[in-house]
């Protein structure tokens, strides 16, 4: 007798797959036979899942030889050249690739160098304030980096900055802000040595944010030096 | 906990280590990821040495790279040699395939490259690229219910255990893994036909 395939059917073709019904119970064996669509459903399972043992059996035995063969190529120093060439340390804090920060480093150094007499015959330091030049972020510390909350994504207006930190290490924050479509012009907008966890800048200053913008915190260490980096936050005004 | 899950967690810490920048851990990975160099010797022995020493070499290092980038996705589900072994396994089959295909495309010219892939004339018995696609068909599915076939296939783990290793109740490993061998049935369909 023949049975049209139904949803009794199906219940038990996946009962079969998780094991949970035995592939020669006669009631399987019944399916079997009453149904046309559930004999090809059983026959291409059984063949998947001995195709995915097999599989597993094959790399059993080819990790086995992988063990026992000398690997005979310097995978320490091969390593090694990809550890320094893209560093771990910097993506999981920043969010920004390497290669990125390479370059803004670059710009702000060549942008510090261009200004160095001036500095020199002002007494030296970089002014605070907004139109600083960002430094390149620096992992000195091992706290965990502050957390940059608001604004992020797509926004109206931005009127204030918030960002969390661990209170038991607050020794004041730089935060930046830099336009999301020339990140490497240096922060359009910049606070530093800021202690509160929100800033709200002023309106003259708000007006010189650009529609597209990234802002970052870096939490500072006792002696005011940048410890660690919030990862940047992208935002955009509607 | 069984000898190879301490050792996946044990490597998951250290992968977490190397996430976090910690230098030291470097050499202990790299001692874990000689693997990818074994591996790809042992494929190219079964492939009759088609690469030399120097393509080896290269191979080894564009591997190495993949594995690095891909090191924040290791879920310590597999000890790392495993997990490290499955990416150097489908690395070398596309190194190989490259490599077939280019003196085809000088002799034949365009079109070529269609052919590029398993020999013709059926399995051998040590053949590298038996399980190919079956490699690409959990590439290509969820890797949810990827972890779970894996687990269940290639460790021979119980819904019991891979609900326990996973954190997850035992109905939706079972859920995970039904929706896995569907995803993955049409995948192997050539394999079945034949093609």
């Amino acid at each position: 007798m023949t049975t049209p395939h139904n949803p009794t059917h199906e219940a038990r073709l996946r009962a079969v797959l998780l094991g949970e019904l035995a592939r020669d119970d006669p009631a399987v064996r019944a399916l079997e036979e009453s149904c046309a669509t559930c004999r090809d459903e059983l026959l291409e399972l059984d063949a998947v899942a001995g195709t995915l043992d097999a599989a597993g059996a094959a790399e059993e035995a080819e990790l086995a030889e992988v063990e026992r063969t000398p690997p005979e190529l310097d995978v320490a120093g091969m390593l090694a050249q990809i550890a320094a060439a893209e560093p771990y340390a910097a993506e999981p804090r920043t969010g920004l690739r390497p290669s990125a920060w390479v370059l803004i480093a670059a710009a702000a150094a060549a942008v510090v160098l261009a200004f160095v007499p001036g500095l020199l015959s002002d007494g030296g330091g970089v002014p605070d304030g907004a139109g600083g030049v960002p430094e390149p972020p620096q992992y000195l510390g091992d706290g965990d980096p502050p957390v940059a909350q608001l604004p992020r994504g797509e926004v109206d207006a931005v009127a204030t900055f918030e960002w969390s930190y661990d209170p038991e290490h607050r020794h004041g924050f730089h935060v930046r802000v830099l336009d999301a479509d020339d990140p490497l012009a240096g922060a359009v907008l910049e606070v530093r040595h800021w202690m509160e966890t929100t800033w709200t800048p002023t309106s003259a200053e708000l007006a010189r944010l650009p529609q597209r913008l990234i802002w970052e915190v870096d939490a500072l260490d006792a002696f005011g030096d940048v410890d660690v980096t919030s990862e940047p936050v992208h935002v955009t005004r509607r | 906990m069984t000898a190879d899950h301490a050792e996946a967690r044990a490597d998951l810490l250290l992968v977490r280590r190397v996430l976090r920048g910690d230098q030291s851990a470097l050499l202990a990975l790299s001692e874990r990821l000689t693997c990818v160099a074994r591996t790809l010797r042992v494929r190219n022995a079964r492939s009759g040495g088609a690469l030399d020493e120097h393509e080896l070499a290269d191979l080894c290092q564009d591997v190495l790279l993949i594995v690095w980038r891909k090191l924040d996705r290791y879920d310590g589900f597999a000890v790392l040699p495993a997990w490290a072994y499955s990416i150097a396994a489908l690395e070398y089959q596309n190194a190989l395939r490259k490599k077939r295909r280019r003196p085809q495309a000088l002799e034949l010219g365009e079109g070529a490259s269609e052919g590029a892939g398993p020999e013709p004339g059926g399995r051998r018995d040590d053949d590298p690229w038996e399980f190919e696609d079956v490699y690409h068909g959990l590439d290509r599915i969820g890797r949810d219910e990827a972890a779970v076939i894996r687990l269940k296939h290639f460790q021979g783990r119980t819904f019991v255990e891979i609900s326990s290793l996973l954190g997850i109740a035992e109905s939706t490993a079972k859920d995970r893994y039904y929706r896995g061998i569907a995803e993955l049935r049409p995948l192997l369909r050539d394999r079945r036909t034949g093609r």
